[in-house]
């Protein structure tokens, strides 16, 4: 059973995840290209005021920043619009597969391709960095990158719980509230600015209960 | 007698609307059950309650003995379910559907779905949300054949449908039902095609149960008499005992009643208004629908 939700959420994903795996290797590319740009035409010193004490590497590494939260944005709008559209989501409730287990795999599914993207960014964006700057400025780099990575799965969640809520007004509601906790995690505008990453991952940690709880509500006919 | 579906008392707002009240029936294993009325009269509300999409306000809904509102998913996966408008997966191809569904049926019959999608002449790769009303109505009708549930929910299947294919839906549940000796709870708003199917049947009114019997009953018992009389225009009160419906216009009255002509004109001769000729008009299900729900 487990397998036929992951194949229906499949159908819904495949052509998003192959678009958004070749933006992902693109903007890799890019920011290879610039950091490739800074050294070999700028010289060590312009790196050093620009790219380091200027934080002009951030700006350039911007869609390390924003593709999550595209990503999230889409994935939820694909896997769950559909269901909602005509209140179809009671096809899947009608399945003989328990609640909790037919929300925890689509959401979970979603989740995992935005999880591997964020990965590859991570480890790519270490990859890159790493060639050229020393451990200390990767190091930055990362952290700062971190609570951008957190911001994309607080949107998979949010938006996933907010199209799941089966009324408009607590919809507005909780858009409302989604933005501040995923603006939390854009506020930096220098390396590594976040001390306390923690409170971070735990609003996010929590978020998936919404989807629960939206979930449950259209199951009891909420209006 | 075992039931597969009891609701007693039933019972439901919408904020301050009352859409059901005091709702009781019980459906018997093997018969098919129809519940009929106009539109926003509480079908489909009916069959969100039985199906645990909504929690009544009060009374309860036992569903093969479990209540209605916590159904484990054993028990819907010996439900075939048919939501209004024939709601299916739209962004999934003839094939796809088939493939997911039949996951989740041990008992899955996957020749009842390909035997009806055959006749349809689409290709399997054909999207759901590319076809008609008709034709996705059979591959809904497929994907419940093929799951061989014991009780069959069909929420209102005529809506959308032209008359062809709502034969078509007809033909092929009656001879499937019949075959397999399954329950089916239907709701629709099309009484000739009901007709050809149901053995038992509710008709519901505004916020109210009008009637609760074998369909054959109602045809037999139920009659239609007209008379000419200037003095009795809006004189003649419906009550629940005698007449059901009346309607007039200019001196002709139309009365509704499981009551025989004598009893009738009884009635109405304690009530100060003589009659001396009244005819009984024979009546189609359709008919004896709008004389028990009235035309408005």
């Amino acid at each position: 059973m487990l397998k036929a939700i992951l194949y229906k959420e499949w159908i819904k994903l495949r052509w998003a995840v192959i678009m958004i795996a070749g933006l992902t290797v693109l903007s890799l590319a890019y920011t290879i290209g610039m950091i490739s740009y800074y050294v070999e035409f700028q010289g060590a010193f312009s790196n050093w005021m620009f790219v380091i004490g200027k934080s002009l590497l951030l700006k350039n590494i911007v869609f390390v920043k924003v593709l999550p939260l595209i990503t999230g944005l889409v994935f939820a709008l694909i896997q769950f619009v559909p269901e909602m559209n005509n209140k179809r989501m009671r096809l899947s409730y009608h399945l003989p597969i328990s609640e909790k287990k037919l929300l925890i795999s689509s959401t979970g599914f979603g989740y995992m391709f935005l999880l591997i993207e964020i990965v590859f960014l991570f480890f790519g964006l270490w990859l890159v960095i790493s060639m050229t700057y020393p451990a200390e400025i990767v190091h930055k780099v990362l952290m700062t990158t971190i609570p951008w990575f957190l911001g994309g799965s607080a949107m998979y969640f949010m938006a996933s719980f907010i199209i799941l809520e089966p009324t408009w007004v607590y919809r507005i509601i909780y858009a409302v509230a989604a933005y501040g906790l995923i603006e939390l995690n854009f506020r930096a505008s220098t390396y590594d600015q976040y001390q306390r990453l923690w409170v971070l991952i735990l609003i996010v940690a929590v978020m998936p209960f919404t989807i629960m709880f939206a979930g449950h509500r259209f199951r009891r006919g909420s209006k | 007698m075992e039931h597969v579906i009891e609701c007693k008392n039933l019972t439901h707002y919408y904020g301050d609307k009352l859409v059901l009240k005091d709702l009781n029936l019980k459906v018997e294993k093997g018969r098919i059950f129809g519940i009929l009325g106009k539109n926003g009269m509480g079908k489909t509300t009916t069959i969100n309650i039985l199906m645990g999409f909504l929690r009544p306000t009060s009374g309860q809904c036992l569903v093969f003995g479990e209540e209605s509102h916590k159904l484990s998913p054993l028990t819907r996966q010996k439900i075939g379910l048919l939501h209004e408008g024939h709601l299916a997966y739209d962004f999934m191809t003839i094939k796809q559907v088939e493939n997911f569904y039949a996951r989740f049926f041990p008992n899955w019959k996957a020749d009842h779905y390909w035997d009806l999608i055959g006749k349809l002449g689409l290709g399997d790769n054909h999207k759901i949300r590319n076809m008609s009303c008709g034709q996705r109505s059979q591959v809904v009708l497929g994907l419940i054949f093929a799951q061989d549930p014991e009780l069959l929910i069909l929420d209102d299947y005529s809506m959308g449908l032209d008359p062809g294919y709502r034969a078509l839906f007809i033909e092929y549940l009656q001879e499937y039902v019949r075959e397999k000796n399954k329950t089916v709870f239907l709701t629709s708003h099309i009484i000739q095609d009901v007709e050809k199917v149901v053995d038992d049947t509710i008709i519901m009114g505004y916020q109210k149960l009008l009637l609760k019997m074998p369909l054959t009953t109602l045809k037999e018992g139920f009659h239609r008499y007209e008379f000419r009389n200037v003095n009795a225009v809006g004189a003649i009160k419906v009550d629940d005992d005698t007449i059901t419906n009346v309607e007039y216009y200019n001196d002709k009255i139309t009365l509704y009643s499981f009551k025989s002509t004598k009893d009738v004109k009884n009635h109405l001769k304690t009530h100060g208004i003589t009659v001396d000729e009244m005819t009984e008009i024979p009546m189609s299900l359709e008919e004896a629908f709008i004389g028990l729900t009235g035309k408005y």
